[in-house]
């Protein structure tokens, strides 16, 4: 259970996204990966993922190359949240969590018209109910509001199984009680098992959910480890280059990071 | 289990009963006006010597058969064109089938006229079409919007070429013209058995890889995180969908708009995913070109070119579906 990438390099043409980052992720809990604009936050995140492919460097799974991993056994292992939905056509929720599945379908599955086996069901039914959109089940998504639409994403992720859990932003565009609520629920999912990476810019929610935080600046990890380690007004004003001050939440003793 | 799949059987056999319905009155339709009794013991007779059986076995089932295969492999291709290129507007000819099937027919006809082998030259052109647009995906980093532009770049040269030969030959530019129009009427059983293995290979590959459209229809980046090797299963679906459209297209000439409403249609009654709207698209393109075979050969003043009928019934029946489609969901 562990996603590990040596000293990974990484440009888009000419321009130099990641210069050299060792970050690993392991065993159960919730590492946010922050930085400012343009760190390489996203970019680290697919090379993680297999999605991109460094450069120079090297990413693994449990100590085998990432890249030589079949589609499936990868899909089965690592799940990935995608930023945004890319929606060409308006699919109900329970055929995007249905998707998570389809590393998984043998080919009997697929030859013959017939639903989901029993455990392909029961696996969709039980990310529907974790995210709390089984009564959106038959809903189109175009229907359902953005925070709807970020958990029926998770959903997805949750379906297909994969202990690793992989997460780009998947709050940007939502109020700040979507926000809490999908990162209870990512916290959750952590506490039980699960390793969780997230990119995130918002440091309030990092500093509150994250049990690891990676900071990323100028392509090259600037610090990584506990949450309250990482997360102090030296090094968060140093990266972010903007005076921040870190407190303790007067409830959780977590980390809070408020504008200096 | 239920709620997935409540309503969606019955839809789906009265959707094919409706086929077959449709296909049972077309051969009752026809210039001879023979009586409907006739036309239906002649059906039970497939051997009789008689005229009527003739007609009814040598001239309308032939073209009412090839009329649904034709329909339903341009509804299976457009289906599938438009999830893997995620564009609502694609269709089977935009990969270059349609140009590259021009130039090749037109190749024929003006390479050996007495032989009649557009068909044959179509089907090669519009292979090959298929080919080099599928091998622009297999580039690295190409994405949909490239098999797109690439597929638009290719039919506008080979049109060019199309054009360019038959300005140097008039008698060729006749009849390229009314093949180009589309046509049922010369399809013969040989050419239906063609087309029924190779709609039946297309259909079964569709509905093995249609969790793969799903998939894809969401951008290349999700269908890969789902699981799917993109870049495989994105050539082999290109091929499966311009093969089975080159076949089509041997048999028929360009008919055009089928593949392009036959999809949305089959969205809008059974839901956008391909578990269900695959195999419908399919069974609506058969029997939008059944009917529309059926009146382009009914017409009082004489036949016209099936390609025209589509156009006029599809254009404007696609408007009110857009039109409609958009203010459900704008509300």
């Amino acid at each position: 259970m562990t996603i590990r990438a040596y000293d990974v390099r990484f440009r888009y043409g000419p321009r130099p996204v990641l210069q050299g980052v060792s970050l690993g992720i392991e065993g159960q809990g919730l590492t946010a990966l922050c930085g400012p604009n343009g760190a390489g936050k996203s970019t680290l995140l697919h090379l993680m993922a297999g999605r991109l492919q460094p450069q120079a460097g090297r990413v693994e799974l449990d100590g085998l190359p990432i890249a030589g991993l079949r589609p499936p056994e990868r899909a089965r292992r690592i799940a990935v949240v995608p930023q945004a939905m890319g929606q060409t056509f308006d699919l109900t929720v329970e055929d995007l969590v249905t998707l998570g599945r389809l590393h998984r379908l043998r080919v009997v599955d697929r030859l013959l018209l017939k639903p989901l086996s029993a455990e392909d069901e029961a696996a969709v039914g039980q990310a529907l109910q974790a995210l709390d959109v089984e009564n959106l089940r038959g809903r189109r998504l175009s229907q359902i509001s953005g925070g709807e639409q970020a958990r029926a994403m998770i959903a997805t992720a949750l379906a297909q199984g994969a202990d690793h859990l992989l997460l780009d932003e998947p709050t940007a565009h939502l109020d700040p009680a979507f926000r809490r609520e999908i990162l209870e629920i990512l916290s959750m999912l952590a506490e039980h098992g699960r390793t969780v990476l997230i990119v995130l810019h918002d440091l309030m929610l990092a500093g509150l959910y994250a049990d690891r935080v990676a900071l990323l600046a100028d392509g090259r990890l600037a610090a990584a480890g506990d949450a309250k380690d990482v997360l102090t007004s030296e090094t968060l004003s140093d990266v972010f280059r903007t005076p921040l001050r870190v407190e303790r939440h007067p409830g959780s003793g977590r980390p809070l990071v408020l504008p200096g | 289990m239920t709620t997935r799949f409540t309503g969606m059987r019955p839809r789906g056999i009265l959707l094919l009963g409706l086929l077959v319905l449709e296909m049972l009155a077309a051969v009752l339709v026809g210039p001879t006006g023979i009586a409907p009794g006739a036309v239906l013991s002649a059906l039970g007779h497939p051997s009789a010597t008689s005229v009527v059986a003739a007609i009814v076995w040598q001239v309308r089932l032939p073209r009412i058969v090839g009329a649904a295969f034709v329909g339903a492999a341009l509804g299976l291709s457009g289906a599938i064109l438009q999830a893997l290129l995620r564009n609502p507007l694609a269709d089977p000819y935009l990969i270059g089938t349609s140009a590259g099937a021009g130039l090749g027919a037109t190749v024929a006809e003006i390479a050996v006229p007495q032989l009649s082998l557009m068909p044959l030259g179509a089907f090669v052109g519009a292979a090959l079409a298929v080919l080099a647009a599928s091998s622009a995906s297999r580039m690295r980093g190409a994405g949909s919007v490239t098999i797109v532009l690439v597929g638009y770049a290719l039919s506008v040269v080979l049109g060019a070429v199309t054009s360019l030969l038959l300005a140097f030959d008039h008698t060729a530019l006749l009849s390229v013209y009314f093949w180009f129009l589309g046509g049922l009427g010369g399809v013969t059983w040989s050419q239906i058995a063609t087309l029924g293995v190779v709609l039946a290979i297309g259909l079964s590959l569709g509905v093995y890889y249609r969790r793969e459209l799903d998939a894809l229809a969401m951008g290349e980046s999700q269908a890969y995180y789902l699981g799917v090797d993109v870049q495989r299963t994105r050539v082999l679906l290109l091929l499966l969908a311009g093969l089975t459209t080159a076949v089509a297209v041997a048999a028929s000439g360009l008919i055009g708009f089928v593949g392009l409403v036959a999809p949305h249609v089959a969205r809008r009654l059974f839901g956008a995913a391909h578990d269900r709207s695959l195999l419908a698209s399919a069974a609506g393109g058969a029997g939008f070109l059944v009917l529309a075979d059926t009146v382009a050969r009914s017409l009082p003043f004489g036949e016209v070119p099936v390609g025209i009928i589509t156009a006029l019934i599809g254009g404007p029946f696609f408007i009110w579906l857009i039109l409609h489609t958009d203010r459900r969901r704008s509300s």
